[in-house]
């Protein structure tokens, strides 16, 4: 909220901060009304002047320019000018180099067309002013003519006498009693030590309005309602004063009479309306809306009602948005005569509906859903009518409408000097406490010497606890006084929760394996999403159930997205690290591993699932055939997820995936396997599907893996001793076969480690020979064996291998070289 | 046959055998020598031979000469041995020869997310402290993402957050607090937690991210101070930092805190004299805290009111932006950083 020094200065004396605005906007934020940003006026116009054209002379250059020479004080200096609206001898504003206009425009000395500028002369937009003229701003007579001691050369600032410095204040939401220059100004008595220099008479209540009747429909309790007539108003426009403050705080002047409810509200935070007398028509209801009625409201915005809504009508038809805004046809304009003045209270929680149902967000309707002052409203009333009575040389009628609102007073709060000091670890001085108390505001009773009874004002209603107290105590004591002292602990040792503990090993582990850590948005683009997941030329009306044989349940989409790249909650982490692998490939990264842990969301009915999940994502190939290896690059991501797996002592298997319908439409179909763990479906790994590739054009190999972690089950590492105490050498021994293509590595090699039994140490692929002309593949692999009993001799081998190669040909028709 | 005689033999042989082991042109070479001179049928064996034809009185003589003539030549033996095992060694390690320039065989180093670093770091700090971390759902139902935390419906404290809805009852969580008020319900006081995760908020400009990370701190004993809170802070912010950074409180409001305060750390780049960083004030916010409101606490069911008995439970709270510690940490200039995972950013943090 925007607060002006100057206005402020009305109410309270600031002169000791009158040129050190920094040290009040210090004060006001170590009691808790944060400074934001303070606008110094002066600093802002530093460098724009008043000036005086000399001569003007056409620029040899340019037909719509001129050059100008200005004398801006002892010196003169060439401007080049775009107007056309300007002559010699005019009074004019210039910026000149240096000159940071609204809008962060900097004035720097040029060249336009050959000729030197040095500067620029000022419309009224550029100024930040009302647009009233075409062209730059020519100061008119009667302006000059108030100014007694114009020069050539006076700061802008002093000639429109802009000294103000504004605040711009972070209310919180408890601080309703803030939001305004009196409350703010109650607040720095308070604060300063200082009383305040204005009260504010309330209205006498009168006995009978007679004007008009005034209805409030019953069902409105929590409601206040006061009003009066003001006859023969002059519409015209404000004086400068007025003018002035509303500018300050970013408010647009229309006439005397708006203006003088927008200042009250920003002097005394309590919003007022203004009807057109004839436009009430005979009465007022304060009742519910109907549906099917409607009401312009005065920004000419049609609103339909749905019923319910609190708003202001006269006999027939809806005139204002109760508390919100009020009607275009109701409103007072220029041929308006006599006005019904309004000063209510309504119910925050209603205001605050209302005005979201329809968006409309007001100064009034902000202030009143905040929770307003409810014992304010004859004292503003009383404000108003004297404002306008005197600038709008209005008659005043006596009677006035009042209907009080519920004034629920503050709660008696009990409060100790002990439970002072134990929360706030300080010892604490009962007379302070009694003079910050008192200065608040507040009624004090000394029930003892260390106990207090206190009730707040009405105007602080989020005082209702002793801890409220004791923060305001804490606050104008100064949080600086709070020592710093570690706390002691009764209780046990904790313990992190697994989710953690897992995630942070995980995460450790990758890390390891040399995989870079990505976190994405958990929601995404439900298009990109759907699009990635559910690739499929054929099958493009499919649904996403197939990517969630794992999964099992609905995209969540989230009701009120900032926009559509971020409108569904992810079900995949894929999407992501795919989005973040085109970025990367599109900054020329061409090779990169990245992992991901992170939740992934479905919906089963109502019920939200979240899972945890680890994906990973690898791109690219060695650049240079010095560090490249011959496996492709599946390879070497499944290689990582296999030692990330026995990291985690989890045992798992492998499955090639050979039925097209379980296999993920992003992936490659015929380079694809999912994991197993317990017989359970954990996860897929492979290479992304070409076509994904070539719709984003991207020309790498991609190979990507996602796993369920909530279905990891870590074992504990149970030392076996036996590896140890064999006796006996184990052997090694190279088994060369021929195969078809087609034939699985893993096949042949799950049936060596059958055939060598328990001797069998390790059996693995060692190297792989694909001869050009022929349909079939040489694979060797590496048996590695080890007997209890005796050493492994070269008659056992060739036995095991006989045996070996006899079982591998019989039931796997591998052919054995001859060799 | 004389002695004198055999030693002019000995001496000739000696000479002869010194001169060609000096020669010798490789170990092999000068190992073949050595037999022909030293063998059991080498040169000077044979003489040795000769020594029954010698008169008794002059056998030992003849035999002590032979034996130190023997032993200076395996001497000089192993000294040319070695110096040609050396020259044979340096040729061997010249073929050997490898352009040791080239790159290793490249082995890449992984790296945590700057979120992921700055999460274990500050839960390790709170470790320290007796905190242990708990998670939570980031689908929350209404209830515990505000009700629960004295922020009803209507109420204008919720426009201090603004919320991604997912339907009537349910919410992206707005902050981590709902795992305060999950922990409060299911486990028992005194308590120290540490609360961590993703939150939503549906405001994304130059300084605000929609999804973004929070860590938050829960203490619940009999006795909670102000002073333990900022006691607990400024320990945090020194541990954090690695400096002895001061730490400032200023007044503030949250619903579920009473009295809340705003926690401000001494910038840690200018140790607090101001600069572009702090915007010249010398001080930057990190986060916010207080002591649990009471309406929290009765809530929850971990008191039976709100009358502030003596034997009721208290409880302060805290919590910091994650992103934010991370940019304060590291000097990251943008939040855009956090989210595009862009490889060159994410390989610095080892």
């Amino acid at each position: 909220m925007k607060i002006s020094f100057n206005w402020l200065s009305e109410y309270i004396d600031l002169d000791n901060f009158k040129s050190n605005s920094n040290e009040l906007g210090k004060k006001l934020t170590d009691v808790g009304l944060e400074v934001e940003g303070i606008e110094d006026q002066k600093k802002a116009w530093e460098n724009v002047v008043v000036a005086k054209i000399i001569t003007k002379k056409a620029h040899p250059n340019a037909d719509r320019l001129s050059l100008c020479q200005v004398k801006v004080g002892a010196e003169t200096l060439q401007i080049v000018c775009g107007a056309k609206n300007h002559k010699e001898g005019d009074w004019v504003v210039a910026a000149l180099p240096g000159a940071n206009l609204p809008g962060d425009f900097l004035i720097k000395k040029s060249k336009l067309r050959g000729e030197l500028s040095c500067g620029m002369l000022c419309s009224e937009e550029e100024l930040g002013l009302n647009k009233t003229m075409d062209g730059i701003l020519i100061l008119q007579k009667e302006d000059l003519k108030k100014e007694e001691s114009l020069q050539e050369g006076k700061n802008w600032s002093d000639y429109k006498n802009l000294s103000d410095s504004i605040f711009d204040i972070n209310i919180t939401p408890n601080r309703t009693d803030c939001l305004s220059h009196f409350g703010i100004a109650r607040e720095l008595s308070c604060v300063l030590d200082k009383t305040l220099k204005k009260d504010f008479p309330a209205k006498t209540i009168s006995d009978k309005f007679s004007a008009f009747p005034i209805k409030i429909e019953k069902s409105n309790l929590n409601l206040g309602y006061s009003g009066c007539v003001v006859k023969n108003v002059k519409i015209k426009e404000s004086p400068k004063w007025l003018k002035q403050r509303l500018a300050s705080v970013g408010v647009k002047s229309i006439n005397n009479v708006v203006d003088v409810t927008n200042f009250v509200m920003w002097e005394l935070g309590q919003p007022m309306h203004a009807f057109d007398l004839q436009k009430v028509n005979k009465e007022i209801n304060i009742r519910k809306a109907k549906k099917g009625e409607s009401l312009v409201t005065l920004d000419n915005k049609n609103i339909e009602f749905k019923g319910g809504e609190l708003i202001i009508a006269n006999e027939s038809s809806p005139i204002a948005l109760a508390g919100i805004i009020g009607g275009l046809d109701s409103g007072v304009n220029k041929d308006t005569q006599d006005i019904f003045i309004e000063s209510a209270y309504f119910s925050p929680s209603d205001i605050r509906k209302t005005a979201k149902v329809f968006g409309i967000q007001t100064d009034s309707s902000d202030r009143f859903s905040k929770g307003s002052d409810s014992s304010i409203l004859l004292q503003a009333l009383n404000r108003a009518c004297e404002l306008i009575k005197d600038l709008a040389q209005a008659e005043v009628e006596k009677d006035i409408f009042y209907h009080k609102p519920p004034q629920i007073n503050n709660e008696k709060i009990n409060i100790t000097q002990k439970f002072l000091e134990d929360k706030l670890g300080y010892s604490v001085n009962m007379k302070d406490f009694d003079k910050w108390i008192k200065a608040l505001g507040c009624q004090l009773k000394v029930s003892s010497s260390e106990s207090r009874e206190v009730v707040a004002p009405i105007f602080r209603k989020d005082l209702c606890q002793p801890v409220d107290l004791l923060e305001e105590y804490a606050r104008l004591n100064g949080y600086d006084k709070i020592p710093e002292v570690l706390p002691s602990f009764t209780g046990g040792p904790g313990k992190h929760n697994d989710y953690y503990l897992q995630n942070t090993r995980l995460a450790n582990l990758c890390k390891n394996a040399g995989l870079l850590q990505a976190i994405n948005y958990h929601f995404t683009n439900s298009i990109f999403q759907k699009e990635f997941l559910e690739f499929d030329l054929l099958h493009k009306t499919k649904d996403l159930k197939k990517y969630s044989t794992y999964m099992g349940g609905d995209p969540v989409s989230v009701l009120n997205p900032l926009s559509g790249d971020l409108n569904v909650m992810r079900l995949s982490l894929l999407p992501g690290l795919f989005q973040n692998l085109i970025h990367n490939y599109n900054h020329n990264q061409k090779l990169g591993n990245l992992f991901e842990l992170g939740t992934v969301f479905n919906k089963q009915e109502n019920n939200y699932n979240e899972q945890n999940f680890l994906s990973l994502i690898s791109w690219g190939n060695k650049e240079t055939l010095w560090d490249k290896s011959k496996s492709p690059l599946v390879f070497e991501l499944k290689g990582r997820v296999e030692s990330l797996l026995k990291s985690l002592n989890i045992s798992f298997k492998w499955k090639v995936i050979k039925d097209l319908n379980l296999c993920p439409d992003f992936l490659h179909p015929k380079r694809s396997l999912a994991l197993q763990i317990r017989g359970k479906l954990v996860g897929y790994l492979g290479d992304l599907h070409p076509m994904l590739l070539q719709k984003h054009k991207i020309r790498l190999n991609v190979s990507l893996a996602e796993f369920n972690t909530d279905l990891f089950n870590l074992a504990p590492t149970i030392c076996d001793s036996n590896i140890l105490t064999g006796k006996y050498p184990s052997v090694t021994r190279d088994l060369s076969v021929l195969c078809l293509k087609t034939l699985l590595s893993e096949d042949i090699n799950q049936l060596i480690k059958k055939v060598a039994g328990k001797d069998c140490i390790s059996c693995r692929v060692f190297d792989i020979y694909e001869p050009k002309d022929k349909e079939k593949l040489s694979i060797t692999f590496r048996l590695v064996v080890q007997n209890s009993e005796k050493t492994y001799s070269e008659e056992d081998l060739q036995l095991l291998q006989a045996n070996i190669f006899k079982n591998l040909s019989d039931k796997l028709g591998v052919e054995i070289p001859s060799s | 046959m004389n002695i004198s005689d055999l030693s002019k033999q000995i001496e000739v042989i000696y000479e002869e055998s010194l001169k060609v082991f000096k020669a010798a042109s490789s170990s092999k070479n000068l190992y073949d020598l050595k037999v022909e001179f030293l063998g059991k049928k080498g040169k000077l064996s044979l003489l040795m031979g000769l020594m029954s034809k010698l008169p008794n009185q002059d056998k030992p003589k003849f035999g002590s000469l032979i034996n130190v003539k023997k032993k200076l030549l395996e001497e000089a033996y192993t000294e040319y041995k070695t110096k040609l095992d050396l020259i044979d060694l340096n040729k061997k390690l010249d073929q050997e020869y490898l352009d040791m320039s080239l790159p290793g065989k490249e082995i890449e180093t992984g790296a945590l997310h700057p979120i992921q670093k700055v999460s274990e770091n500050i839960v390790n700090i709170f470790s320290r402290l007796g905190f242990s971390v708990r998670t939570g759902n980031l689908i929350e139902k209404d209830y515990y993402n505000f009700e629960a935390l004295n922020i009803p419906k209507d109420h204008p404290s919720r426009d201090m957050q603004d919320t991604f809805y997912i339907d009537d009852n349910h919410v992206l969580r707005t902050h981590t607090s709902p795992i305060q008020i999950h922990t409060l319900e299911t486990e028992k006081a005194p308590l120290r937690i540490i609360g961590l995760g993703s939150v939503f908020r549906s405001d994304s400009d130059i300084s605000h991210s929609p999804n973004f990370y929070q860590i938050e701190g829960l203490l619940v004993e009999k006795k909670v101070s102000m002073a333990n809170l900022k006691g607990t802070v400024s320990f945090f912010v020194k541990e954090f930092f690695g400096k002895e950074l001061k730490t400032r409180f200023r007044p503030s409001f949250f619903p579920f805190t009473e009295p809340s305060a705003e926690v401000d750390c001494q910038c840690s780049s200018c140790m607090g004299s101001g600069c572009s960083l702090c915007g010249q004030t010398g001080w930057i916010e990190i986060g916010g805290c207080g002591l649990v409101n009471p309406k929290v606490l009765k809530l929850s069911n971990v008191n039976k009111d709100t009358e502030n008995n003596e034997t009721d439970w208290q409880a302060y709270a805290f919590g910091f932006g994650i992103e934010r510690m991370a940019i304060l940490k590291y000097g990251i200039k943008s939040i855009r950083f956090f989210n595009q995972n862009d490889i060159r950013f994410l390989s610095q943090f080892k």
